[in-house]
């Protein structure tokens, strides 16, 4: 195989685990007690 | 270097005088305003500065007392005693129409110790009315500045700046109530064991349902014995009374009332838009020529977008090198992206049209007519505003239920809102009847837009239907009721609400973008890479779709969809929008750019194209209806689930509606469909 397209395999192989991440990440934040946003109180929600 | 000074402010008055809008002129912000009451359900913060003093303003739900009937009043409540040591004081926002109404709260406050400034706002729409107010007077008599403001226009607003600069806040010498013998022994001996010596403030302990104030000791204080005599509810009623008593005194010297010869353009207008008849037919007109607009207007900027990701996608295919990187942005990510922001030009005149009926009072009257129609439901009063709200987004239409004081109806309101047609269902709807509806029109009207009206009636009746089955499991004896005032109507903001939709497309294009992005990519990488068919492969690469690992996922569960009359393309599309609704139409997107059998051309053109083995079309009557059912009924939005768990603070009942709104949105498909077919 060529070098440029292991290169290229490695390349999509850090950019599908990042998307992974984000995924589960964003999916244990949406589901956090803690509000994450900006202006966030413990009676108010979020601005 | 001057040192910059920080302080800050509160901007508090009753519901619908105007706070929001003054809030954004001041920290030039834009916050979403509307011509109704319960616009903020929640504390808002921004900064200005001036003459190197850095102000942050908390802008608070509007409140038409102290005592808080529900959540978002206990959150301006609380805010305001419990915080009073990290402001420097309020700017009290009065209602020029309703002074009398407005001079309550601000009495409260005053005798609270708190200090304040006074802003008399729309004071154009008074004189309209014939009302006159003699703001030195009114000066004169509460003893702090007063100022007249038309925060729509930006006027009065550097005198305000100026004075919050001067700091002009003062704390009134006065209570404007004293309280009543019985209590007073009570309110003298908590203030005598503790270190509270504002009597008002220990009063409103009493005379409130819930605890306000941060007293030390305080149910060592008062005994069983003492609490007798005090019925929170009577003790408010008593305090009321008395205080319209010697504000009534106080409006008779400030204000001066012209009798009105001319009808009001609003008078004029309410004879038709509340209407018990014609307020419906008027109500219905509108809807259609919004969604007549939506397929209308929207119809050259959408094959703009859609052109342009095309050429990228072609550009990106021929100037990346051959590889996986080129097949995953110019088959992945980019026909994944532009499949959803061709939608953006659709979604941003529906949210137009809807902030300007907000802006115009119209909304309201919208409310009025629901109310009516809805009571024998039991979706009355304050549940309407949730429900008008969730047309745009069930998301802040279910955190606006914290103004329902009544916890059952309440979590009903929150457990039905989801059915009504928010935008993230647009895309789904605006293709699928692309697909299944000629685009021809009747007297002008298009059936496309027609079969759009009927499916935002189809949710809204769900809505209807669903809180009729819950009101006889979950029974409340108290019903709460809506009373709010029909603002006037107003020249909407035009310009305003168009820098406000361009930000909400720009929240959608990134919100939706984002998460469209990262399913793409493994979209992709389980399309590209498939189960090894040799025995030293690890992975089979560049395989054909069907022998994928998605193809394998999808062939999978192909036997739980058949019966609904789709294709594993649809399904793998139905299981990544449990994110978000949206995500279906990017997800076919992508699968469609990634089948190298698809047929040229654009997305529409290829779902139309595509038919099943037996020479069927994929995307017949039937199945497109079928897909339209099972949008308008289920629950794909992770972001909703997440706001249901954090409202409702119930596993069970997040969990309760997920499952039944999903089961309802499968059986209603299949049955369409097995009916249709």
């Amino acid at each position: 195989m060529e070098n440029s397209l292991i290169l290229q395999y490695v390349i999509i192989g850090l950019i599908v685990l990042t998307a992974v991440y984000a995924i589960v990440r964003k999916l244990t934040k949406t589901f956090s007690k803690k509000d994450n946003g900006k202006n966030c109180g413990p009676d108010c929600g979020c601005s | 270097m001057q040192e910059k000074k920080q302080k800050q402010i509160l901007l508090i008055g009753n519901p619908n005088v105007g706070k929001s809008t003054m809030f954004n002129v001041l920290c030039n912000r834009k916050q979403k305003t509307g011509n109704y009451a319960g616009v903020t359900v929640a504390s808002l913060s921004g900064k200005y500065i001036y003459k190197n003093e850095e102000v942050e303003v908390i802008d608070l739900p509007g409140s038409y007392s102290i005592y808080p009937t529900s959540e978002d009043e206990a959150i301006f409540s609380r805010y305001l005693i419990q915080e009073q040591e990290s402001y420097s004081g309020v700017v009290y926002i009065a209602d020029a129409i309703n002074m009398r109404r407005s001079l309550l709260l601000f009495q409260q406050i005053q005798d609270l110790g708190i200090p304040a400034i006074m802003v008399v706002n729309q004071i154009d729409e008074a004189e309209k009315r014939g009302i006159k107010i003699d703001i030195s007077k009114l000066a004169e008599i509460l003893n702090i500045p007063v100022f007249e403001t038309n925060a729509k226009n930006n006027i009065g607003i550097e005198t305000v700046r100026e004075a919050v600069f001067n700091n002009d806040f003062k704390i009134s010498q006065t209570n404007s109530f004293e309280i009543p013998t019985e209590q007073k022994a009570l309110v003298y001996k908590i203030s005598s064991n503790t270190s509270e010596k504002n009597l008002y403030k220990i009063w409103t302990l009493l005379a409130a349902d819930t605890y306000l104030g941060k007293i030390e000791n305080i149910h060592e204080i008062i005994t069983q014995e003492d609490s007798k005599c005090s019925v929170p509810k009577r003790l408010q009623i008593h305090e009321t009374v008395r205080r319209y008593q010697s504000i009534d005194k106080i409006t008779s010297q400030i204000t001066e009332k012209k009798p009105q010869l001319k009808e009001l353009l609003t008078e004029k207008l309410d004879k038709v838009l509340v209407h018990k008849i014609w307020g419906y037919v008027v109500f219905l007109l509108i809807l259609l020529l919004i969604f007549q607009s939506v397929f209308f207007l929207a119809e050259y900027p959408m094959t703009w977008i859609e052109d342009f990701f095309t050429w990228l996608s072609e550009f990106s295919g021929e100037r990346l090198p051959e590889g996986p990187i080129n097949s995953l942005v110019s088959s992945g990510i980019i026909p994944g992206i532009g499949g959803i922001m061709v939608f953006a030009p659709q979604i941003g005149i529906l949210l137009y049209f809807l902030y300007l009926l907000e802006d115009s009072g119209y909304m309201a009257r919208v409310v009025f007519l629901m109310d009516r129609m809805l009571r024998p439901f039991g979706l009355n009063g304050k549940s309407i505003v949730p429900l008008v709200s969730g047309t745009a987004c069930a998301i802040p239409a279910i955190m606006s239920t914290r103004n329902i004081e009544n916890v059952k109806e309440r979590l009903i309101t929150i457990l039905v809102t989801p059915f009504m047609t928010c935008s993230a269902r647009l895309p789904i709807y605006s293709i699928i009847i692309g697909l299944i509806i000629p685009d021809q029109s009747f007297y002008g009207i298009k059936y496309r837009a027609i079969a759009l009206m009927i499916m935002y009636l189809i949710g809204f009746l769900m809505a209807l239907f669903s809180s009729f089955i819950l009101k006889s499991f979950i029974k409340t004896k108290i019903k709460s009721f809506l009373v709010m005032d029909l603002p006037t109507y107003k020249m909407p903001l035009f310009g305003y609400d168009f820098k406000l939709v361009l930000g909400k497309v720009w929240e959608f294009i990134s919100g939706a973008g984002k998460v469209i992005f990262t399913v793409s990519i493994i979209l992709w990488a389980l399309s590209y890479f498939g189960p090894p068919q040799h025995k030293n492969e690890i992975l089979a690469t560049e395989s054909s779709l069907d022998h994928s690992y998605l193809g394998r996922i999808g062939r999978t569960m192909e036997p739980a969809i058949a019966p609904l009359g789709y294709d594993w393309k649809m399904g793998i599309g139905i299981l990544t929008s449990f994110a978000a609704r949206e995500v279906f139409v990017g997800t076919l997107s992508t699968l469609y750019s990634l089948d190298d059998k698809a047929p040229e051309g654009k997305l529409i053109e290829k779902m139309r194209l595509d038919i099943k083995p037996n020479g069927e079309k994929v995307f017949s009557f039937a199945t497109g209806v079928s897909i339209l059912l099972f949008y308008a009924f289920a629950m794909q939005c992770i972001s909703t689930i997440a706001v249901v768990y954090r409202e409702t603070r119930s596993l069970k009942w997040t969990m309760l509606q997920t499952v039944s709104m999903t089961a309802l949105a499968y059986f209603s498909a299949l049955i369409i469909y097995q009916i249709l077919k």
